[in-house]
């Protein structure tokens, strides 16, 4: 059903736990996208999996993370939580390996591919430039399969699903997995390279080029029975659900503070402004919107300017991307699904439906660049649950070892009820 | 944001020490031994984002070496200890089991349990003798499980953070001929007490390299973990609820 991955998101220190590895992977099985390519009972879509199991079969699914790290003179990985533009590292990994190796048959296989950087965007070719066919984008497949040669970008968190066959080499050929995105700081990718540049190892960014390699050990035991179909999760019309209310947030910096609780408080250079409101730092103690339950709301996630990108997370509820930059046909066909993570573009902004359906509660929405996240740039939003006991405004827990108590919201911005 | 490897052995030498000075600084910040507010007072850092820019302290600080300021300076790059690209096998994910719910002891609550237990005088905050909840989650029916009837737990996954150590159980769901060769029973060795990512042997004759963080507050041991979750059979059955027809309105 989906490809989702968890880790610690400790208020302001989540970039470095993330980066010392205190992250893992989910695949969630449905009848749907089962994990088991053999099983033809008209609504499994036998996507490339295996057969043994009646579910869940591992062999031909791989979970891949990718990120960059750095290591000091001693092999002790190294950080740096004071470059507030986003942490880089010179080094590349998967499945926290440097540059390794994987065995591969001649057959399909679905890699399930995760950002797990703090703040590195990736661009992902094959180093042949063959093509690799995108089914599932963060949590969700596709209404239809997408062929490319190169993936889009893709932001920390985000997470592309693709199927790669490989019966078109033969046993003892190697293909890599090639990154085609620069950096040169935390705030953005400073420009795509070509393949051929990419591979010539003369970028000045030492995580552009090949990082993992497949090799084509051999032919497959039986037969490759998975299948891509042509149509995978039809997307369900909206236009009869009614829109209960709009909303704007702006990503960016030069953030106020408007609370001092020391805290739920925090300062930062990145912020939020809500329906045109004063960008403002993080304050877990404040709410910034309250939707009401069993609605759906249109909002627009803005990047304030051109300089930088924010790979913007919503909790707990996906949305679907009505518009980029104010119109529909700027989605591209990879992006058509549900989503949770909201790559905004310099400049850029992202119109996207959600709907809040099932649990009421108290949600974050910020920047997954985890060091602009961890830098002010996250706010609080909630959901009551239709009835008792729900309190609204809810008020702060505020955890301790001793146990968790609770005071009431430090700010309730005009907007959010 | 890099040195170039043509840095001389000065430059690199300086821009090591920086980053091992701001890394004690951010040891004792995880640790909760200095707080952001005692840096802010310290001088060390700034509201404004540029930060403890103190020769001998941040590797991007106007160098003592570099012969030009307008050249960016920065950190210097990670060493490999001769460690050749693609000749490590990529380990899949350590599949977590999937245990009854009955294996856990106290059994889950709707509420979050507020049994009491002894804390842990390390924790910041906490005096000798203090109690605490056995449950993090905030008490009381708000913070409730709100479909714990409906969708009572089916099965329990165990997680934790922990300092990293041996993996001797690791569980990669497949044969080794389908994980490059790895031998699942093989334990993956222990890290050392001070590194994270090391060779295993010395530098001078190591082929392997991993990630192992060693680091207070946030460690990992090898490989990552991943948890599988089925629809079907119907132990998810709010995820069958949504998929029943291939989708959700």
């Amino acid at each position: 059903m989906s490809t989702h991955w968890f880790h610690d998101h400790m208020f302001s220190f989540t970039s470095q736990n993330v980066y010392k590895g205190m992250a893992g992977m989910f695949n969630i099985y449905s009848a749907v996208d089962r994990g088991n390519e053999a099983i033809n009972d008209g609504v499994n879509l036998r996507l490339p999996s295996g057969t043994a199991k009646a579910w869940g079969n591992l062999e031909y699914d791989v979970n891949l993370m990718i990120a960059d790290k750095a290591w000091d003179a001693n092999g002790q990985l190294a950080m740096d939580i004071f470059d507030f533009d986003g942490f880089l590292g010179d080094q590349m990994t998967v499945n926290l390996v440097y540059k390794p190796f994987f065995e591969v048959e001649r057959r399909k296989y679905r890699f399930r591919i995760l950002n797990g950087a703090v703040a590195r965007f990736f661009k992902i070719s094959l180093s042949d430039g063959s093509p690799m066919i995108q089914i599932a984008n963060d949590g969700n497949l596709l209404p239809s399969p997408v062929v490319v040669t190169q993936l889009d970008q893709q932001g920390i968190a985000e997470r592309y699903d693709v199927v790669i066959d490989f019966s078109r080499y033969s046993v003892g050929q190697k293909v890599w997995m090639v990154n085609l995105l620069e950096h040169e700081n935390g705030t953005m990718p400073a420009g795509t390279v070509s393949l051929s540049q990419a591979l010539s190892g003369n970028s000045s960014d030492p995580c552009v080029g090949k990082f993992l390699e497949f090799r084509i050990v051999r032919d497959p035991a039986t037969p490759d029975v998975s299948q891509v179909p042509s149509v995978l999760v039809p997307n369900p019309d909206l236009s009869q659900i009614p829109v209960a209310r709009q909303r704007t947030f702006v990503f960016g910096d030069d953030a106020n503070q408007t609370t001092r609780d020391p805290v739920t408080s925090f300062r930062g250079p990145w912020g939020i402004g809500t329906d045109d409101g004063d960008k403002l730092d993080a304050d877990f103690g404040r709410i910034s919107a309250a939707p009401k339950y069993g609605t759906r709301e249109i909002w627009t996630l803005q990047n304030d300017g051109g300089g930088w990108d924010h790979p913007i997370h919503i909790h707990f509820e996906e949305g679907r991307i009505l518009a980029r930059n104010g119109s529909a046909s700027n989605v591209p066909a990879w992006e058509r699904g549900r989503k949770d993570v909201y790559r905004l573009r310099p400049d850029g902004s992202v119109t996207v439906s959600i709907q809040f359906r099932d649990f009421g509660g108290m949600f974050m929405e910020h920047c997954h660049n985890t060091t602009h996240e961890d830098n002010a740039m996250l706010l609080r939003w909630e959901i009551d649950n239709n009835g008792a006991p729900f309190l609204r405004p809810l008020p702060t827990p505020i955890p301790k070892p001793q146990g968790v108590t609770f005071e009431p919201p430090t700010q309730i911005l005009g907007t959010a009820f | 944001m890099y040195l170039p490897g043509k840095a001389s052995k000065a430059r690199l030498r300086e821009a090591e020490n920086a980053r091992g000075n701001r890394a004690e600084i951010l040891k004792a910040r995880s640790q909760g031994q200095v707080s952001r507010r005692d840096l802010f007072k310290m001088g060390l850092f700034t509201a404004a984002g540029a930060i403890v820019l103190k020769n001998g302290l941040s590797p991007f600080a106007r160098s003592a070496y570099a012969d030009d300021s307008s050249i960016p300076t920065g950190l210097p790059r990670s060493p490999l200890f001769g460690v050749q690209a693609f000749t490590q096998p990529m380990p899949r994910f350590d599949v977590l089991p999937r245990n009854p719910v009955s294996a856990l002891s106290p059994a889950p609550t709707a509420q979050a349990n507020t049994t009491q237990q002894p804390l842990n005088t390390a924790l910041e905050g906490v005096g000798p003798g203090q109690t605490g909840p056995i449950e993090g989650r905030p008490p009381g029916p708000i913070w409730a499980h709100q479909e714990f009837t409906r969708f009572p737990p089916a099965i329990s996954i165990y997680a934790t953070t922990e300092g990293a150590k041996v993996n001797s159980v690791y569980n990669p769901g497949v044969a080794s001929t389908f994980n490059s060769g790895i031998v699942a029973t093989t334990p993956f060795p222990p890290p050392r007490t001070t590194g994270s990512l090391e060779p295993t042997s010395s530098p001078a004759s190591s082929t392997t390299i991993t990630i192992r963080s060693s680091w207070p507050g946030g460690e990992t041991s090898m490989p990552p973990r991943a948890i599988p979750t089925p629809a079907a059979p119907p132990t998810m059955a709010a995820s069958i609820r949504y998929l029943a027809t291939g989708t959700r309105p």
